[in-house]
């Protein structure tokens, strides 16, 4: 009993942790994928091509829409 | 003596800085605003005209104002009910735990870290009306959700978000509250005969009174005045104005109706709000909770 009471807790704590990060996890999935495609049709569950690339020029030239220049 | 009042010299120079930005910043716009309330301004802030105190009484006739009072109570309540009942109940878990408690915790604190603004724009990502993950799931339930124009699921995700952020403010607060009842307590009541739950209500919770009744305040504090960037990115106060609570009236009557005069008299009441909470929180933190 005292075993399953343990399994139970871990479960519990798991679940809220998964359901805690979702809106966390929404955003690395959304900042892996095409600005537009956000604006358009629902967002897929799993991360894109695009997120080493869209950090990559959120760190260089700032906002998405300041890309290709230098960030002020 | 002299040594005395040089100290003290001293004393007067290191304070003064902190009198000045407290003058500047806090007295200031509070004076400001006290003034401000007893006017009719125009719109553009040029004319003025004494008011004396028609601004604090046209805001009781106003139903929007009433409603906006309704509102804030609502949100206030059910964010304080939401995050202490599971910052209890997951501060318990966690701390039941040995080896995996670090991980809990680090885990459990991230939504604190995220600022107001951004954790609204991640719930309207969420539970946008047709985009939505949130609302994808439940439409796939056969339960129809769009906020934007509901005003009930509007409160709803408004309560959601901002619970998500306060949330682990209160697991924080007592799983360090826990953490300091000496164990020998514990292992005292269980030589008596005491099962974990009663351990838990009768001896661990009443030791926690103080950490809730500090929760309790806080989070009162939290549904008042630090929900604005999340109903300003979420709803903008509706639809309707079922979303519109004080600190929201406050912003909405000021800036965008101009009203400068409402607008300062609101601001005035919500201070005296503030001091009479925190007037409760110095005096009867420490004095009127008892441990049984």
């Amino acid at each position: 009993m005292n075993r399953v009471m343990k399994i139970g807790a871990h479960l519990f704590l798991c679940l809220f942790i998964i359901i805690m990060l979702l809106p966390i996890y929404l955003a690395v999935v959304a900042a892996s994928h095409e600005g537009s495609l956000l604006m358009h049709t629902r967002l897929p569950y799993t991360p894109g091509s695009l997120f080493f690339y869209e950090y990559e020029s959120g760190l260089r030239a700032g906002v998405s829409g300041n890309r290709g220049r230098a960030a002020i | 003596m002299s040594k005395f009042n040089h100290q003290r010299q001293y004393v007067w120079l290191f304070i003064l800085p902190q009198i000045i930005i407290t003058l500047i910043f806090f007295i200031w716009p509070a004076a400001n605003a006290l003034l401000q309330s007893f006017f009719y301004t125009d719109a553009f802030g040029i004319k003025q005209r004494l008011a004396y105190f028609s601004n604090f009484t046209d805001l009781f006739a106003d139903s929007g104002y009433i409603e906006a009072i309704k509102v804030t109570l609502i949100l206030a309540f059910s964010i304080t009910v939401v995050t202490m009942t599971l910052g209890l109940l997951l501060a318990a878990l966690v701390k039941a735990r040995h080896k995996s408690q670090k991980i809990y915790k680090s885990l459990l604190i991230w939504p604190y870290a995220v600022a107001p603004a951004v954790a609204a724009i991640l719930w309207r990502f969420l539970c946008h009306p047709t985009l939505g993950w949130i609302t994808s799931i439940l439409q796939n339930w056969g339960i129809e959700f769009d906020y934007v124009n509901h005003t009930n699921q509007a409160l709803l995700v408004i309560i959601l978000s901002a619970s998500w952020q306060q949330f682990s403010y209160n697991f924080l607060f007592y799983l360090a509250a826990m953490q300091s009842i000496p164990a020998t307590i514990e292992d005292a009541a269980v030589l008596d005969g005491a099962n974990s739950w009663q351990c838990f209500w009768h001896i661990i919770f009443p030791l926690l009174s103080p950490t809730t009744f500090f929760l309790i305040i806080m989070n009162f504090m939290y549904g008042f005045f630090e929900t604005f960037g999340i109903i300003q990115v979420m709803t903008h106060g509706g639809p309707g104005a079922s979303t519109t609570n004080l600190i929201y009236k406050v912003y909405q009557d000021g800036f965008e109706g101009m009203d400068l005069g409402s607008a300062s008299a609101q601001s005035v009441l919500l201070m005296f709000l503030v001091i009479a909470i925190s007037l409760v929180q110095f005096k009867y933190i420490e004095k009127k909770v008892h441990y049984s």
